[in-house]
């Protein structure tokens, strides 16, 4: 029997509703191939991903307890591959740059394109 | 009446969300404007009803360093918005766009209106786009504190609700708050509050 291939996406945001914005964002072929977890901040991200070693991480940069940032560098120690996509309501060039020198892959404008979206996770995931 | 029987966690959960993406794009224009990198938080945002308006405004003004800018937006989307802010951090920040240490009241009064443009644009134009309505601002202009603490009956009949949101602008070294209200109807909030994503 053939097995279907999955993509493990940890989203991480502070806010429900940003976290759901961002799931009904993927589009359907993604979210036919995922395998969806959520952390609601840092410090919660980093022990998810320790557990579960997930393909791509989707996160906010201004959450309570750990920042974005700070769980990134966490995640990086962790795993210097990990794929981290950085979401942020921060359009600030200097942002963008503190995060991509700190190793995310990508980051992305709240609310996020969906066009922008897919490509991203075409890329990653399926090597598109 | 609190905000909590107004609005239910997620619909203020999505309220703060809405906010926050809104002046993340404020914050960019204001540090691309000063030149320098500008961050903006939100520690409260809170639908509350129109009749407590008064006790609220009142713990923000009194004081005659507040300065009060006024905004009225059109269309689909309709209110009206009022920017509370000190002269003294309006002066903060008319010192940093004008690059010198003494600046005049104009100046001190352009500051404050291009501020509450740009938190009003950035809001409102965020919360038109997301629940693809529309919004026409008409330009904002600085008023008396009198002018919204004797708001009657008669001109608040339009009004439901009012959204407060303060905010604290982070520049460099320097720390500038604010509070804006925003004077809505009940179809506006219903308006508002389509945008909650649906599982």
């Amino acid at each position: 029997m053939e097995t279907k291939p999955t993509i493990k996406i940890l989203i991480v945001d502070d806010s429900i509703s940003a976290r759901m914005l961002l799931k009904n964002a993927f589009s359907e072929t993604i979210k036919k191939y995922a395998i969806f977890s959520e952390a609601n901040d840092g410090l919660q991200a980093v022990k998810i991903f320790g557990e579960e070693l997930p393909d791509i991480v989707f996160m906010d940069l201004t959450m309570p307890n750990m920042n974005g940032l700070d769980a990134l560098k966490e995640i990086k120690k962790i795993s210097p591959k990990a794929v981290v996509v950085m979401v942020t309501a921060d359009r600030q060039k200097e942002t963008k740059k503190e995060l991509l020198e700190a190793g995310a892959i990508n980051v992305l404008n709240k609310p996020v394109d969906e066009d922008e979206l897919r490509d991203i996770c075409a890329k990653i995931a399926f090597g598109e | 009446m609190s905000k909590k029987e107004l609005l239910s966690a997620l619909e203020e959960d999505y309220l703060r969300e809405l906010i926050n993406v809104s002046f993340g794009l404020a914050a960019s224009i204001i540090g691309d404007m000063l030149n320098t990198k500008a961050q903006l938080m939100i520690p409260k945002v809170g639908i509350y009803p129109i009749d407590t308006l008064h006790t609220v405004v009142e713990g923000y003004l009194g004081s005659d360093d507040t300065m009060l800018i006024k905004q009225f937006f059109q269309s689909v989307l309709n209110g009206d918005a009022y920017f509370m802010l000190s002269k003294e951090d309006a002066t903060k920040l008319a010192k940093l766009l004008f690059k010198k240490d003494d600046v005049d009241e104009k100046e001190i009064e352009c500051i404050a209106i291009e501020l509450t443009n740009i938190l009003t644009s950035a809001c409102i134009g965020q919360i038109a786009q997301m629940s693809h309505s529309r919004t026409i601002f008409l330009p904002p202009e600085i008023i008396k504190q009198e002018r919204l603490l004797s708001l009657g009956i008669e001109e608040l009949r339009n009004f439901t609700q009012f959204m407060l949101v303060e905010t604290k602008l982070n520049l460099e070294s320097e720390g500038i708050t604010g509070q804006m209200l925003i004077l809505i109807g009940e179809g506006v909030l219903s308006i508002i509050l389509n945008g909650i994503p649906k599982e």
